[in-house]
């Protein structure tokens, strides 16, 4: 495991810790969207890391910013706090390092947000921008650091600790520079957002449409609070929920890819399988099946010739051998026939399903609806339920008959093989499992109903 | 009789064509797939075209394109499918792609000399050929309300033999009964199972055909 993955929760609860001091000093409705914010975006920073554990992966660079913007916040909320006693010792300087740092801190949240989900900027214009508002930044931390231009909007209860002439003109300048300042960090964050979700791909701008809809969400809480309220608590509280939201969507989404990778791996296993199949049906047939018809011809002319020439014992013998000859050939083409059925590539799924039917020692009723061929990976996967559930109605079920269905659905195809027998199917075993990569593969789903009626086996097979 | 044969496995090609000679068959020519089969036929056109069903290039069902192709330019040319499978489904397709003139066969059958020589007239006879494994496959499929049930035992040898092509006076010789005792168990058969009785062998056999396939 990484430092990161290793350091997340000690740090998400260190972070809880330091806020919850920050809280005895009373609840302050001017800093409390710090330590909500602290605690949420090192909390879901955490979960976020631990879950996607890769160093490299998306989720777990967003993580990491996620925790050093948690990080921040709960310490400058913490010092902040402590400004609102007055009678803890040094006091004044925890205030001023909860407040003097806010505009870098505003920054580093900017660009977590603007770097979600993936961790990174979206493109140079966006760093280049990151890289001019901590420019703005800096200077704006720096004035903070020296005079108390901050200290009017915090409401803290100490001085600034450093005493430095022309306050004032710095008080002026700092008012106008950060009323254009911050709201201008915002907006940046706001735009990155938008432009990132417009030129989305799927499953990322999934993430975002979560994540944008809890950023409307406090907005809408921010103006019906200050205008229902006269208060902008309401909007702050919202806000620290956009980690949240940022967090089940990142875990949402690695989930996603789990399922993803799972089914690739499956299409790899089930597309080799097939390969080894279609292959050794191949080499069989122009192999060993067609050494043994030509012997089969060579025989034939040999008992043709033996009866020519009058040798019955030689020609019966030769008969003999050719009668035995075509029991092999024929046991042979049940075996390829059974590793993999030609009709089915060649045919399509209706007839090498009719060919199971011609075939089954039990009655079987095939109703077809399907009018085109499907796409070869579910013909295949069909074809093996089909093929799976009627040898499990023939060996286990004692059925009087079978009715196998086949016809498109909305979302794809559906495949029906119900029988009268016992029912009672342990819908773990009888090679139905081995179907399980097919299905996963395909996204499909597979239904096993074994009452007193009998079976029914249900497959609904989606087309990509 | 002048025959062409078409396939890729280059043994069993020479050795049917040998067998062939052996049997009084002149062989016209040899193809390893079925662009050349139809360039043969079109050189000199034989009584009838042997040909796999499975050649390049693609392995599949190149054998049938061909013959549909021959038939289509030369009406007069019988053809012979020869496979290591055979399957209902191409069997009807031959059926009803083609009015008769038409074989399907199992490779196999071929060691068994002197009847594949008779198939093989049969088909330059503008019959119908299909194989007898295909057929008793068909007729012993189990249906849940088996209409074959109602057959006699001597009623389900005519259906079968029915269903490989054979004609009324064949069947009599086969069966070694009197072309009246025949054409009796075929009105019978028709009757029980309720298919139109026709005159002409090949959509008998059609008929017969997709009835044991259960399509009624």
């Amino acid at each position: 495991m990484t430092r990161t993955g290793r350091l997340a929760w000690p740090t998400a609860i260190a972070v809880a810790v330091v806020v919850a001091v920050g809280f005895l000093c009373g609840v302050h409705v001017e800093n409390l969207h710090n330590g909500l914010l602290g605690l949420s975006f090192t909390f879901v920073g955490a979960l976020v890391v631990r879950h996607s554990p890769d160093p490299d992966s998306p989720g777990h660079r967003e993580g990491r910013l996620f925790l050093l913007s948690g990080v921040a916040s709960g310490l400058m909320f913490t010092c902040r706090q402590i400004g609102y006693a007055p009678e803890v010792p040094g006091a004044a300087w925890f205030a001023w390092c909860g407040i003097w740092p806010l505009p870098l801190v505003m920054v580093l949240t900017g660009v977590t947000i603007m770097a979600f989900p993936t961790g990174r900027l979206p493109g140079p214009l966006w760093r280049r921008l990151a890289v001019a508002s901590a420019a703005v930044a800096v200077p704006l931390a720096l004035m903070s650091a020296l005079w108390p231009v901050e200290y009017g909007r915090t409401g803290v209860l100490v001085d600034h600790p450093i005493d430095l002439p022309g306050a004032e003109a710095v008080q002026g300048f700092f008012t106008v520079a950060s009323n254009i300042a911050y709201p201008g960090f915002q907006v940046l964050w706001v735009a990155c957002l938008l432009v990132r979700m417009l030129g989305a791909e799927k499953p990322e701008s999934r993430q975002l449409w979560w994540f944008v809809g809890a950023a409307a969400a406090s907005v809408v809480a921010m103006v019906l609070g200050i205008v229902v309220g006269d208060s902008p608590i309401a909007g702050l509280l919202f806000v620290s929920l956009l980690p949240v939201a940022a967090g089940i969507s990142m875990v949402e989404s690695s989930y996603e890819r789990l399922v993803t990778d799972l089914r690739t791996s499956a299409q790899r296993i089930v597309t080799a399988g097939d390969d080894a199949r279609h292959r050794l049906e191949r080499d069989l047939h122009d192999g060993a099946q067609q050494r043994l018809v030509t012997l089969g011809l060579d025989l034939g002319s040999l008992v043709e010739l033996a009866a020519a020439s009058g040798n019955t014992s030689l020609s019966d013998a030769a008969s003999r051998a050719r009668v035995e000859l075509l029991e092999a050939t024929a046991e042979l083409r049940e075996l390829a026939q059974g590793i993999h059925p030609t009709i089915l590539t060649e045919q399509g799924l209706v007839p090498a399903v009719e060919r199971l039917a011609d075939r089954s020692p039990i009655p079987v009723t095939v109703r077809a609806r399907l009018s085109a061929r499907l796409p070869g990976e579910l013909e295949e996967a069909a074809y093996y339920v089909v093929s799976e559930a009627l040898t499990n109605a023939v060996k286990h079920s004692g059925a009087g008959a079978v009715s196998i269905e086949l016809e498109l659905v909305a979302d794809g195809v559906a495949v029906r093989v119900s029988d009268n027998g016992r029912g009672g199917a342990d819908v773990g075993g009888h090679g139905l499992v081995g179907l399980a990569d097919r299905m996963l593969m395909l996204g499909g789903r597979l239904v096993v109903d074994s009452g007193d009626g009998g079976t029914t086996v249900e497959a609904v097979l989606p087309c990509a | 009789m002048r025959v062409i044969v078409a396939d890729d496995a280059l043994l069993f090609r020479e050795g049917l064509t040998r067998v062939l000679a052996s049997i009084g068959f002149e062989v016209l020519g040899v193809a390893g797939d079925g662009e050349e089969a139809v360039r043969l036929v079109g050189q000199d056109p034989p009584d009838v075209a042997v040909l796999d069903l499975r050649m390049p290039p693609g392995h599949g069902t190149e054998g049938l394109e061909a013959a549909v192709r021959i038939r289509e330019r030369w009406p007069s040319v019988g053809v012979l499918l020869l496979s290591q499978y055979v399957e209902a489904h191409y069997a009807l397709r031959l059926m009803t792609e083609f009015e008769g003139g038409v074989g399907y066969l199992l490779k196999d059958r071929v060691s068994a000399l002197e009847s594949f020589g008779q198939d093989l007239r049969r088909v330059a006879a503008g019959e119908t050929v299909i194989d007898p494994e295909l057929v008793s496959l068909l007729v012993a499929r189990r249906r849940e309300e088996d209409p074959l049930g109602a057959l006699s035992e001597r009623e389900r040898d005519v259906l079968s033999l029915m269903a490989q092509g054979l004609s009324n006076v064949a069947m009599a010789e086969t069966l070694f009964l009197s072309t009246k005792t025949i054409e009796a168990n075929v009105s019978s058969i028709f009757t029980k199972l309720g298919l139109a009785p026709d005159a002409r062998d090949h959509r008998r056999v059609l008929a017969v055909l997709t009835f044991l396939r259960g399509g009624g």
